[in-house]
């Protein structure tokens, strides 16, 4: 190796460390105790607003047939559409039924949905029209259809 | 139990799906790394592949279905090209440095190593669009055994973006299916599996161009400036990991030949590869196309013969990946190509200031610019930037797609360049530095 070819060894070396500071700063700044955690959901360490709804759902959809119907309703229309998308996921063999789309109302509310997952921050209410409320969870509950739902068109 | 499943059966189970890349001529001399990265590229390509093929013939995949075949491809070439006089002369390699150069450049390697694990063990780099549909998708097409065409056709489906090829779902679904179910949290994890597939074909090719303690410490600067990015991007779970793996290996094998000695590396790797990521994103087959265009143009201008008919053979896999897939929608009914942001013309011109503005703030990749600036200034210094051709096509073709895509915006694309920039410009930022690298250091021996 020539001399100058070690100096910019040299030089690319120092630069690798000097990039290294960057996260050095980040995991220091954690809150002490914060820094390695096992996580609960796989997004507790970028979204705390979404870990929160992915529970309510992940507990959810244990109380839910395999192949069931379901919407996701929220007051915040956000948050139902966050909801909406990650239980398509998490109930992967279910018929999934939107009551909104981004943020717009669904024309018309699914007929033939037999499960409704209320997220909310707050009390869920106490029953939805046509619907009972059959199991209150941790941001939220989960309605089932009074009547036998109609069959999926 | 699943968690382990999910993740060994999820990328070690694509191993022996493309062995037979491993043992083709051109590969035997290589590392094992080398062959292992080799196998974990065609491997997905091949899965991919016959994905697409039973779903459009209708045949619900199990997972004996889905990896008989390809085990038995692989292990039908494996044999016939591990007979005594297959391999062809590969390339020297500079001899394995061992001084302190070496030891400091791995030690920042593997700092930037554990940062990224650490990240996205305790979901600090977790993408959230893999909550929103490439977990999705690899779900629902678990539980189907099938790419779905039903869920992908839904208009409530739109969000999941259902025309980008479905590499990511696929090989995700395979360990869904074994598991039983997705394991969510392991997910992530996929995006470190993609990122030190990577990491022996850089040595590789760094060691074939460079004094080995030159060739370290790019290889450090390149493994703590991506593994820097990929946690800031949040690119765990995302299609950005795996593109990011299949331009660096096509473009590292394609960086390190030589122009003025023909013959001297084969282009069945980077062929693979650039098919990798054509099946993954739409950046993936811009990347691509970009790369090869440049390896054409440094081949002409260095006389070596052949040079754009080699590129066209070149092209010709990641072209065929994307047809692929475009024959697969029209198999089964899907709108055929891409969806496009607006109609192609309909340009915002106005929106070319806060394009540019945002495009900076957006480039700092975890460290203020420096992962860019560094090269830059390597590359400034280099007496002839000829050899970094193919990396830098790539870099500027990735930006004017970028560019022109950001145009079709109507309101202020800030947001939206905020979202996608850092973890879509990676795959410039890997060849940027090993351009960097190459020529940089080439121009003082």
């Amino acid at each position: 190796m020539t001399p100058a070819e070690g100096t910019r060894t040299r030089i690319w070396i120092a630069a690798s460390f000097a990039l290294l500071v960057f996260p050095l700063v980040r995991w220091t700044r954690a809150p002490a105790g914060g820094r390695l955690f096992l996580p609960r959901t796989p997004l507790d360490g970028v979204r705390t607003d979404l870990a929160r709804e992915w529970t309510f759902l992940d507990q959810a959809r244990r109380g839910l047939p395999e192949r069931c119907r379901f919407t996701v309703l929220s007051p915040d229309l956000s948050r139902e559409m966050d909801g909406f998308m990650m239980a398509i996921g998490l109930l992967p063999a279910a018929y999934p039924r939107p009551s909104s789309y981004y943020e717009a109302l669904a024309r018309r509310r699914p007929a033939d949905v037999e499960y409704v997952l209320y997220y909310s921050e707050g009390e869920p209410p106490a029953d939805l029209p046509g619907f009972r409320r059959v199991s209150v969870l941790p941001g939220g509950a989960i309605f089932r259809r009074a009547a036998a739902a109609p069959p999926a068109p | 139990m699943r968690a382990v499943l999910f993740f060994a059966g999820g990328h070690l189970l694509l191993l022996p799906l493309g062995a037979w890349l491993a043992f083709h001529p051109s590969l035997r001399r290589e590392s094992l790394g080398v062959r292992v990265s080799a196998a974990l590229a065609a491997g997905a390509v091949g899965l991919t592949a016959e994905a697409m093929a039973l779903t459009a013939l209708g045949i619900r995949w199990t997972p004996v279905l889905l990896c008989a075949p390809l085990v038995v491809l692989s292990t039908g070439l494996a044999w016939r090209w591990s007979g005594p006089g297959a391999a062809s002369d590969g390339p020297r390699a500079h001899p394995t440095p061992r001084g302190a150069a070496f030891a400091l450049a791995s030690a920042a390697s593997l700092l930037a190593l554990a940062h990224l694990g650490a990240s996205l063990v305790t979901e600090r780099a977790t993408s959230v669009d893999y909550v929103y549909f490439w977990g999705v998708k690899a779900a629902r097409f678990a539980a189907a055994r099938s790419i779905d065409p039903v869920l992908l056709g839904w208009e409530y489906f739109f969000h999941a973006v259902p025309s980008y090829p479905p590499l990511v779902p696929v090989v995700e679904a395979l360990p869904a299916m074994l598991a039983g179910g997705m394991a969510w949290k392991t997910g992530p994890l996929a995006a470190l599996v993609w990122f030190l597939g990577s990491l022996p074909v850089v040595w590789a090719t760094l060691r074939r161009r460079l004094p080995g303690d030159g060739a370290a410490a790019v290889a450090g600067f390149w493994t703590s400036a991506l593994a820097l990015s990929l946690v800031w991007s949040f690119s765990g779970g995302n299609g950005e990991a795996p593109i990011l793996f299949f331009l660096t290996v096509a473009g590292a094998a394609l960086l390190c030949e030589r122009p003025s000695a023909p013959g001297e590396a084969s282009r069945a790797l980077a062929a693979v590869a650039l098919a990798g990521a054509a099946l993954t994103k739409v950046e993936g087959l811009v990347g691509a196309l970009f790369l090869v265009a440049g390896v054409a143009l440094r081949d002409r201008l260095a006389g070596r013969p052949r040079a754009f008919t080699r590129g066209v053979a070149l092209a010709a896999a990641p072209v065929a990946g994307v047809l692929l897939w475009f024959g697969f929608q029209r198999a089964v009914g899907l709108p055929v190509g891409y969806a496009g942001h607006g109609f192609f013309f309909d340009l915002h011109f106005e929106n070319v200031g806060k394009i540019l503005t945002a495009a900076l703030e957006n480039l700092s990749a975890g460290t203020v610019g420096l992962s860019w600036i560094f090269p830059a200034a390597m590359l400034l210094l280099a007496r002839s930037r000829r050899d970094a051709l193919p990396a830098l096509a790539l870099v500027a073709g990735t930006f004017a797609f970028l560019f022109f895509d950001y145009l079709h915006d109507a309101g202020d694309p800030s947001l939206r360049i905020g979202w996608t920039l850092p973890r879509v410009s990676q795959p410039a930022l890997s060849l940027w530095i090993l351009a960097a690298g190459m020529v940089g250091f080439e121009q003082r021996r």
